[in-house]
C-alpha cells in the first residue's frame, strides 16, 4: 500500500525531526540554495535510506540531521532539543554517546589496532581501561571479527574495515545510527554482508539507522526511502512498495 | 539496546579527560609520527644547542676568569706584600683601599692597628671613602663632553672642591638635570653632604696618611737593622726560619698583619723567583752566551733558552749553583706563569662585565633570533602536519572528542617533541662548549669548571626547547581544534 504518514507515525516515537530546513550558501552576489525547505520525521527502531542524485543536496541534508552542521533557518529538533541551540561541548558530548557515525571511507586510525579503533569513542566518553576492553571484543565479536582485534586497517580487507567502523559506532550504544554511503567501496558481495548487519542491528537491537547510499541493495533492507531531488523531498516509499529488478553479474549471486 | 521509556536523547557535558591519559593518548600517536617529525626536532635541536653553547660559554668563562684572577693574586702575592711594608701608599691608594675595606674586615682591622683609629672612626672613614670613589668613578666614566660643562677641567679631589664653591653647586644641578642619560649614583642630598663634609675628610685622610707613614718608617728601621745590604727579599730568602719569624713578630707589633702561613708562603715563593731572576741574569752575560752558543751550536732567545733548564749540560754550564730540583721548581714556575700570563691577557680582552649579568645583550639578540627561527620552523610543520591529519581530526570530532582535546594533542605532541629536541640539543650544546673552551683556555676549563651553573643552564636550555616547541604549537592547534567534523565526510 502507498505511503500515508499519518498511519506510519502511529505508535512510533520521533528521534530526529527536520522542520523547514533550508540551507544556502552565498559566494558574493550568487545565492546557491542546497536545501529548500525540508520538513522529515524520524521514528525510533527504523531504517532510513536517504537516497538522491548528486548535488541534489542528500549530504548536505544528511549533516544536517547528525549535527554536523547548521541550516540558515528552520529546524533540527533531535528529541525535542534544538541542534542549534547545543554549544561545542554539547554538541560534542552528543557526537560521542548518542550518535553514532559510519563513513564512506572507514575514517578509521591507521596506527591503531582494530580493537583500538573500536574503544576510541569509549576514550572520550570516559570509560575505564578495561571495561573498554571488554565491550570492545564484544563489539567485534558482534561484526564478526573477534579474531582480528589486534590487526591493523592495514591489514584488513575493505568489508572488514567497513566492519570494525561499524562495531565502533555502536560502542556506546549510540540511540542513531549515521551511515554515508557506507558501501560506496566496497564490491557487491561485500556490500550485501555489510547491509546484513545493519539489517540484523536494526532488527534484532532496535537500533535507529539512518543511511545515505547510492546502493540499490539498501533497498531492500531499509523501512523507508526517502528521494531528494533539487533541495527538497521529492518523495518518501516504503520498501515494501519497491519492487527491485537486477541482474546478477556473471558469477555472483 | 535497550528500549527506554524516558527522553531518547539527551543531552549532558561530555566527561573531562585527565591530563595524564590525554597524554598517554598523544604518546602512544607520536611513535608512528616520530621519524617525520625528526625535520621538527632538528630544528629545535640547532636552536636549543646554540642558546646552550652561548650560556655554557658565559658561564664557564666567568668562572675561569675568577679562577685565572684568583690564581694571579697568589702570584702577585709576594710583591703585594714587600710593597706594602715597605712604601708608604698615597692619598688617594688610602681611599681606594679604604673603599674597598667596606667588604674586607680584615684591612679594616689593621688600619685600625697601623693607626691607632678607633673602629667607628675607620668605619666612617672607609664609607666616605667608598663615596668619594663611587663618585670619582662617575665622573670618569662620563663622556667628556659633558663632564667638561660639568666640572670644567677639574680632576680627582679638585672636583669636590671645585663643586663645593657656593654659586657652582646650584649650576652644576641645574645643567645636571636635561642630561637624561646621567644618573647620579645616589640622591643629591648625600652628594651635597659628601660635599660639606669634604674638607673634614680630607683632614681625616691626612691624618690617617701621616700616622700611615710613621709606622712604615718605624718598621723599615727595624728591618734595615737585620737586613742589612741586601734587599729584603732576598734576605727573607737567605735567612733561617727563627731569624724570619721574629722579624715578623716585630712586624706584626707595629701593627701590619703578617700570619706564619703568609710568610711562609711568600718565603716559598720569593725563593723560585729570586732563583729565576738570577739564573736569568746569568745567562745573559756574555760569557754565558758563548758557552750556550759553543754546547748547542745555535743561538736562541733568553725564553726560549729557560725551557731547557732542567737539560743535563746546562745544569753543567751553570756552574752547578743549583740542585736539579731547584731547576725543575724553576722551570715548573717558568711554564706555569707564562701560562697564566697568556689567561690573564684573555681575561683582560673578554672581561667580566660589572654589571654582573650573565650574557650581554649582543648574545642575548642572537639567541633570540635562533629562537624565532625555530618557532616560525615548528609552526610551519605543524600546519603541515594538521592539513595532513584533517580527516582523523575530524573523525575524532565526530566520535565525541572535544575542541580542547585536540588541542591539547597538538600542544602536548610539540612539548614532548620540544622535550626530546631540547635534550639533545642540549647535550650538544654542552659539548661544543666544552670543547670550544678547551682550545680557547686550556686545562683550565676542566679545573674551574663550574657544574652547578652549568647543571642550570641544562636545565633552563632544556625549558626553553619544551616552551618554544609549545608556544609554536599554539597557532596550529588552534586551527586544528576549530575543524568542523564535517570534513570528515569530505570523500577525497
Amino acid at each position: 500500500m502507498p505511503y500515508d504518514p499519518v498511519e506510519y507515525a502511529k505508535g512510533r516515537e520521533i528521534v530526529v525531526r527536520a522542520s523547514g530546513v533550508k540551507k544556502e550558501y552565498t559566494r558574493g552576489s550568487e545565492t546557491v540554495h542546497a536545501l529548500r525547505g525540508i520538513d522529515l520525521e524520524v521514528y525510533r527502531g527504523e531504517y532510513i535510506c536517504v537516497m538522491g542524485p548528486s548535488g541534489s543536496g542528500k549530504s548536505t541534508f544528511f549533516n544536517m540531521i547528525g549535527g554536523l552542521d547548521t541550516p540558515t533557518s528552520g529546524r533540527v529538533f533531535m528529541d525535542e532539543v534544538d541542534m542549534a541551540q547545543l554549544n561545542a561541548e554539547e554538541l560534542a558530548y552528543l557526537r560521542c554517546r548518542k550518535i553514532g557515525y559510519v563513513f564512506q571511507a572507514y575514517n578509521l586510525n591507521s596506527t591503531m589496532r582494530a580493537l583500538d579503533n573500536v574503544t576510541l569513542p569509549m576514550t572520550f566518553a570516559g570509560v575505564h581501561a578495561d571495561e573498554c576492553r571488554e565491550r570492545g571484543m564484544k563489539q567485534l565479536e558482534r561484526v564478526g571479527l573477534s579474531d582480528r582485534w589486534s590487526h591493523r586497517p592495514k591489514q584488513m580487507s575493505g568489508g572488514q574495515q567497513q566492519r570494525v567502523a561499524i562495531a565502533r559506532s555502536l560502542i556506546n550504544e549510540p540511540s542513531i545510527l549515521l551511515c554515508d554511503e557506507p558501501t560506496a567501496n566496497l564490491d557487491i558481495k561485500t556490500g550485501k554482508e555489510i547491509h546484513q548487519l545493519l539489517y540484523n542491528l536494526n532488527k534484532d537491537d532496535g537500533a535507529t539507522i539512518i543511511c545515505a547510499t547510492h546502493d540499490y541493495d539498501m533497498l531492500e533492507v531499509c523501512d523507508r526511502i526517502i528521494w531528494i531531488e533539487d533541495g527538497s523531498i521529492g518523495r518518501i516509499e516504503l520498501s515494501e512498495d519497491m519492487t527491485i529488478e537486477k541482474s546478477s553479474l556473471g558469477g555472483e549471486k | 539496546m535497550t528500549v527506554k521509556n524516558e527522553r531518547i536523547i539527551d543531552v549532558g557535558r561530555p566527561k573531562k579527560i585527565s591530563f595524564e591519559k590525554s597524554l598517554k593518548f598523544c604518546l602512544k600517536g607520536i611513535k608512528h609520527r616520530l621519524l617525520r617529525s625528526s625535520l621538527t626536532q632538528m630544528v629545535v635541536v640547532m636552536a636549543v644547542a646554540f642558546f646552550m653553547v652561548l650560556l655554557t660559554e658565559s658561564v664557564i668563562q666567568s668562572s675561569v676568569s675568577r679562577g685565572v684572577q684568583g690564581e694571579s693574586a697568589t702570584v702577585r702575592e709576594p710583591s703585594l706584600l714587600l710593597a706594602h711594608l715597605q712604601r708608604a701608599p698615597s692619598l688617594s691608594d688610602h681611599s681606594k683601599r679604604l673603599a674597598d675595606s667596606v667588604e674586607n674586615s680584615s684591612i679594616q682591622e689593621e688600619a685600625m692597628r697601623v693607626t691607632g683609629f678607633s673602629q667607628a672612626k675607620i668605619e666612617a672613614l672607609a664609607l666616605r671613602c667608598e663615596a668619594e670613589q663611587t663618585y670619582l668613578r662617575f665622573f670618569s666614566e662620563m663622556r667628556i663632553g659633558k663632564r667638561r660643562i660639568l666640572i670644567k677641567k677639574n680632576k680627582g679631589g679638585e672636583i669636590f672642591a671645585y663643586l663645593s664653591l657656593p654659586t657652582v653647586w646650584s649650576d652644576f644641578l641645574s645643567k645636571l638635570e636635561p642630561m637624561r642619560s646621567l644618573k647620579l649614583p645616589t640622591d643629591e642630598k648625600d652628594l651635597k653632604s659628601f660635599l660639606d663634609g669634604y674638607p673634614q675628610f680630607q683632614n681625616d685622610m691626612k691624618a690617617f696618611s701621616d700616622l700611615w707613614k710613621n709606622k712604615v718608617g718605624e718598621l723599615e728601621r727595624v728591618t734595615l737593622g737585620k737586613v742589612g745590604k741586601q734587599s729584603l727579599a732576598e734576605w727573607l730568602v737567605a735567612t733561617t726560619e727563627d731569624e724570619a719569624s721574629a722579624w715578623r713578630v716585630q712586624v706584626e707589633s707595629i701593627g701590619f698583619s703578617l700570619d706564619e702561613a703568609k710568610l711562609t708562603r711568600v718565603r716559598e715563593l720569593l725563593k723560585t723567583t729570586i732563583a729565576r731572576d738570577q739564573i736569568e741574569m746569568k745567562l745573559r752575560t756574555t760569557e754565558m752566551v758563548k758557552k750556550w752558543r759553543e754546547t748547542f751550536f745555535s743561538s736562541s732567545p733568553l725564553d726560549a733558552k729557560m725551557l731547557r733548564l732542567t737539560d743535563p749540560k746546562v745544569v753543567e754550564m751553570l756552574g752547578s749553583t743549583y740542585s736539579k730540583e731547584e731547576l725543575e721548581k724553576v722551570l715548573a714556575w717558568v711554564k706555569y706563569e707564562r701560562g697564566l700570563r697568556k689567561l690573564e691577557k684573555w681575561v683582560d680582552l673578554n672581561g667580566e662585565s660589572k654589571s654582573g649579568s650573565i650574557i650581554g645583550g649582543r648574545k642575548i639578540f642572537l639567541a633570540l633570533i635562533a629562537f624565532l627561527v625555530c618557532v616560525v620552523g615548528i609552526t610551519n610543520a605543524m600546519l603541515m602536519s594538521v592539513t595532513e591529519r584533517f580527516m582523523e581530526i575530524a573523525t575524532m570530532k565526530c566520535l565525541g572528542a572535544t575542541d580542547g582535546f585536540i588541542l591539547k594533542q597538538f600542544v602536548l605532541e610539540a612539548g614532548f617533541q620540544g622535550l626530546l629536541g631540547g635534550l639533545m640539543g642540549m647535550i650538544v650544546g654542552l659539548v661544543v662548549a666544552i670543547l670550544k673552551n678547551l682550545i680557547q683556555l686550556g686545562t683550565p676549563t676542566l679545573t674551574y669548571f663550574p657544574t652547578f651553573h652549568v647543571f642550570v643552564c641544562a636545565i633552563t636550555a632544556v625549558i626553553c626547547g619544551i616552551v618554544l616547541a609549545m608556544l609554536a604549537a599554539i597557532y596550529p592547534s588552534w586551527s586544528a581544534s576549530r575543524m568542523a567534523p564535517m570534513e570528515a565526510m569530505r570523500v577525497e
